[in-house]
């Protein structure tokens, strides 16, 4: 990170962000004749959420019904004090409202606009799509620590897998959201490449002091990330874990073994 | 020959009775034809992408029958839609009446009646193509320019419409060479008055009719070399970018 770039918060050292979050809702979804049907409830108070499952375990509806991209049928999710979603008070944000940033699997990055455009969409002219002189500053300054200064004029097809996820990511968090979903941010990835993202996603976490959900299905990724594990299966939450209790801390054993430890549990023939 | 409508000051002329040069007799139906398939295109965009857009987008019940039977147009012989049109439109048509004693306006024998022929002619063209390129857009970059805090127009207008432009303007380019080219429904509804409503294919039938060969030769060539512009400028901007 070069100098203080506005608005990208410095590391605080001890300051650490975390920020509740309460989900409980029901969705059922029906397609070519399957059903699907949805009930998730998990609490979660720390700065890494990870949410754990084999596919089709409605891990990423459950993520959309956060972002407000889909509209669960009922039920209640809040996020610190803000109420984002209950049927029963009849509230609704839009996704516009919702403040949630979201990193899609493949990372959704508008093809048709350049990274510096990517980046800076969340602050554009709501109409024209222009940056004006403080925005513009801003986009640089998210270039720049995301190691993108050279691609700034590059479509998304440019570039390799690992820079588009430092736009999508860039992209999310220039509107500085009060949380960060990211749905399968390692799988689209080439697997030398994910212990260096996993780290990268550490830092940048550190850095813009965002609290996260992040959904994967590597274990790998649950052990390396995971604060608050939250296990998904058919479309259930099995098991929610704090990694982060005293407890855990004073037996001394690391996060990582820990993970491991409750997911080859879960998990007995992985 | 065919004729439909008289000039208003009562005699039929008949324009290879003219001793214009040629180029002026050409000059004239091209000129309309470029001013009633413009206008013509204009419209069909505007309400075939609005409508397309909405099929895209929205499940609603008949949405199916509302595409096909906005489809139709393509199929059907021109000289069926223009009895429909002047059933609709003519003086004592369910939406011609209503214009004619409230606004005191009819659209038969005029050229702004040949905008509505080839506007509905070439309605499926843009409106075909205007779905599939909505229905190919990614639906998750909408969604993601709406996390990003995008309002609904913005989204259309910043991610929808930029990613499907390419299919809309084609659809747009075909509508505009199907527009230049209407005879059958223009000939219904706008008649065939020369300097009025006579545009370049009708011209071209008079003056075959007529044995004017070398005005007939004229005019197609003037018409054929529209089209040609037309398909290749709108292939050098339909070239892919990404």
């Amino acid at each position: 990170m070069r100098g203080n770039p506005i608005g990208i918060r410095q590391a605080a050292a001890a300051a650490v962000l975390s920020v509740k979050i309460r989900v409980d809702i029901c969705k059922r979804l029906a397609s070519e004749g399957r059903e699907f049907h949805l009930q998730a409830e998990f609490r979660a108070e720390n700065e890494r959420v990870v949410v754990f499952g084999p596919s089709g375990s409605g891990k990423s509806v459950t993520l959309q019904c956060i972002a407000g991209l889909l509209r669960p049928d009922a039920g209640r999710i809040e996020i610190g004090e803000r109420v984002l979603f209950d049927s029963e008070a009849g509230i609704n944000l839009s996704p516009q409202a919702r403040n949630v940033g979201f990193v899609f699997q493949e990372y959704a990055l508008f093809p048709h606009l350049s990274v510096e455009r990517n980046i800076g969409f969340a602050l554009q002219h709501a109409f024209h799509g222009r940056l004006d002189a403080l925005a513009r500053e801003r986009v640089s300054a998210f270039l720049a620590a995301f190691e993108l200064e050279g691609l700034a004029r590059n479509l998304p097809r440019e570039l390799s897998g690992g820079q588009r996820q430092r736009v999508a990511l860039a992209r999310a968090l220039i509107r500085r959201p009060d949380l960060l979903l990211l749905d399968e941010p390692l799988a689209a990835l080439d697997p030398m490449l994910r212990e260096h993202v996993r780290r990268e996603l550490l830092d940048v976490q550190s850095r813009f002091q965002v609290p996260m959900i992040i959904i994967t299905h590597d274990p790998a990724d649950a052990e390396a990330l995971a604060e608050n594990l939250v296990v998904f299966d058919r479309g259930r939450v099995t098991q929610i874990l704090d990694l982060k209790d005293d407890a855990a801390l004073l037996s001394g054993i690391s996060q990582r073994e820990r993970v491991g430890r409750a997911l080859a549990e879960l998990f007995p023939a992985a | 020959m065919i004729r439909r409508g008289q000039h208003p000051r009562g005699q039929r002329i008949v324009a290879c009775q003219k001793k214009d040069p040629m180029i002026g007799q050409a000059l004239v139906p091209l000129l309309l034809t470029l001013k009633v398939a413009g206008l013509a295109t204009l419209l069909t965009m505007v309400l075939g992408v609005a409508l397309a857009y909405g099929l895209a987008r929205y499940a609603f019940w008949g949405r199916e029958f509302l595409d096909a039977v906005c489809t139709l147009p393509l199929v059907m012989p021109p000289t069926v839609l223009g009895y429909y049109l002047i059933v609709l439109v003519g003086r004592r048509g369910w939406i011609g009446e209503w214009l004619y004693q409230k606004l005191g306006i009819s659209l038969i024998f005029t050229w702004q009646g040949a905008v509505l022929a080839s506007a509905v002619v070439a309605f499926p063209l843009v409106f075909k193509s205007a779905r599939a390129a909505f229905e190919g857009v990614d639906r998750q970059l909408e969604g993601a320019a709406r996390t990003l805090g995008a309002s609904e127009p913005g989204v259309f207008f910043r991610v929808t419409l930029p990613l499907a432009w390419r299919g809309i303007f084609a659809g747009t380019m075909l509508a505009f060479a199907r527009g230049m080219g209407e005879f059958g429904a223009t000939l219904m509804v706008a008649g065939n008055i020369p300097g009025r409503t006579q545009t370049l294919s009708l011209a071209v039938y008079d003056a075959v009719e007529a044995g004017r060969d070398d005005l007939a030769n004229f005019l197609v060539l003037v018409a054929s070399s529209v089209c040609v512009a037309i398909l290749l400028g709108s292939g050098r901007l339909l070239r892919p970018r990404y």
